[in-house]
């Protein structure tokens, strides 16, 4: 009898430990999911800035734009999968609507994955009034994405 | 001795009596066409720079464009935005163009009560005549959407219309802009399309305890602005303004939404800059973000302490 106290005694602290365990681990889990979709966010803001830079200071960089548009388009492919797995942080940008609305969630990432393949067009065409159209339909994506799913003032 | 021609034969005289009157009529019809399309043309784009009047679409539910029922929520309640449509019955089809011109410059409605300062008239009230009547020329052109304005949700004493005669003596100063002939032309237009026609200050200035705007910061950002968002400092502060902006940044932004960094605009901007500031000419622009730049910087950090 005592040795079956003592039995389930350390199967109790091993559940507890190892509970205790899996539970760091998904906190760990959750930090590097919020870390690695903020970089495929600053990928995303580093290829448009770079469009916008060239643009508004009529850069002589014109024929870099397609690679920064293709860069864009990559990255564009990035942004729903980089949020399939629930995450969330006290005063970070992603609110829940993202998982409870998954469906419109990714419709509006699809909105940006279409904007992007349309600055590509344009950009492989070398037509500049186009590329011009497309980022600002690239830059309403991201403001119709971010209305519903960011946190305001993030 | 004469002999008989044209002006001597009345039938004939009749007949080109009538020609004439013909191609007049015409030419009359002809022009006041092409003043009336222009008059729409022109009120777009005012409308497109007033920010494109979001706050009159309920887009959040799917409200029909202008037709109002949109919450504006303030520190004293909620105020629903109204039709302004030409619906006769729920929007603004019965209105006059001096209905109108009262309205938007000095904040009477038709029946002769006040505004509520939700509807920014404490801006408008700089706009030129030709741009106000434009602007109505264009909303007129618009589906008529037959919609009842909403009750506001204010609690006694703010529901009571007759005290905003109060607030008016107070916080709003009736007058259509002036241009300063010291500046430039550019300079000129870019401040009477932010003081005026896009009426920057109403969302981006702090408000008193009474709801007026506080003049000593002015542009300065506040953290309870439209739809309880933050609004930015746009002062040309460097820290906590927009001072580290390029002239092309800023035009850019208000042409894409993307900020220097390629990150995005939030919230009602993006619906500002979507409906309006992006359909305008690049030389507006420009003016807007010279005007912006011509400012007092303003050290306001937008959050902290607000």
């Amino acid at each position: 009898m005592k040795n079956m106290r003592i039995a389930v005694q350390a199967l109790l602290c091993y559940a507890l430990l190892t509970g205790t365990a899996i539970g760091a681990e998904h906190e760990h889990s959750s930090e590097g999911l919020i870390e690695y979709r903020e970089k495929v966010m600053e990928l995303l803001k580093s290829q448009s800035g770079s469009v916008g830079d060239i643009l508004k200071y009529k850069l002589p960089y014109e024929g870099d734009i397609l690679v920064h548009a293709k860069g864009l388009q990559a990255a564009s492919r990035l942004v729903a999968p980089s949020f399939k797995v629930k995450a969330m942080k006290d005063g970070g940008g992603a609110r829940a609507e993202i998982w409870e609305q998954w469906e419109e969630y990714t419709a509006a990432a699809k909105v940006l994955e279409d904007a992007a393949d349309k600055l590509v067009e344009a950009a492989e065409a070398g037509d500049m009034k186009a590329v011009g159209t497309a980022m600002r339909a690239v830059g309403g994506s991201c403001g119709n994405c971010h209305r519903p799913f960011r946190n305001k003032d993030h | 001795m004469r002999s008989a021609g044209w002006d001597d034969d009345p039938a004939l005289l009749l007949m080109k009596r009538i020609v004439h009157l013909a191609i007049w009529s015409v030419c009359v019809l002809w022009s006041t066409s092409l003043q009336a399309q222009s008059a729409v043309e022109r009120g777009e784009y005012i409308f497109r720079a007033s920010g494109g009047c979001s706050c009159h679409t309920d887009a959040d539910r799917g409200g029909a464009f202008m037709a109002g029922g949109r919450a504006l929520q303030t520190p004293f309640g909620a105020i629903y935005s109204t039709n302004i449509t030409p619906d006769p019955e729920t929007g603004i089809g019965r209105w006059s163009d001096g209905d109108f011109l009262r309205a938007m410059r000095e904040g009477i409605a038709p029946d002769g009560s006040h505004y509520y300062p939700a509807f920014p008239y404490t801006s408008f009230t700089g706009m030129r005549t030709r741009d106000v009547l434009d602007l109505k020329a264009y909303l007129f052109s618009l589906p008529a959407v037959k919609k009842e304005n909403l009750p506001n949700q204010l609690p006694p004493p703010f529901s009571w219309r007759s005290t905003l005669a109060l607030w008016k003596m107070m916080h709003f100063a009736e007058g259509t802009f002036t241009e300063d002939a010291s500046q430039s032309e550019a300079w000129n237009r870019g401040a009477y399309l932010v003081e005026a026609v896009a009426h920057c200050a109403e969302c981006h200035t702090e408000r008193t305890a009474t709801g007026g705007l506080r003049q000593d910061r002015a542009y300065a950002g506040t953290a309870v602005g439209p739809e309880g968002e933050m609004a930015p400092n746009i002062t040309p502060d460097r820290a906590t303004g927009v001072g580290a902006w390029s002239m092309p940044d800023m035009t850019w932004y208000l042409q894409s939404g993307l900020e220097p960094d390629g990150d995005s605009v939030q919230g009602v901007m993006w619906e500002v800059i979507e409906q309006g500031y992006q359909h305008l000419s690049e030389e507006d622009l420009e003016a807007i973000a010279l005007y912006l730049r011509s400012l007092a910087p303003i050290e306001h950090a937008v959050g902290a302490g607000d």
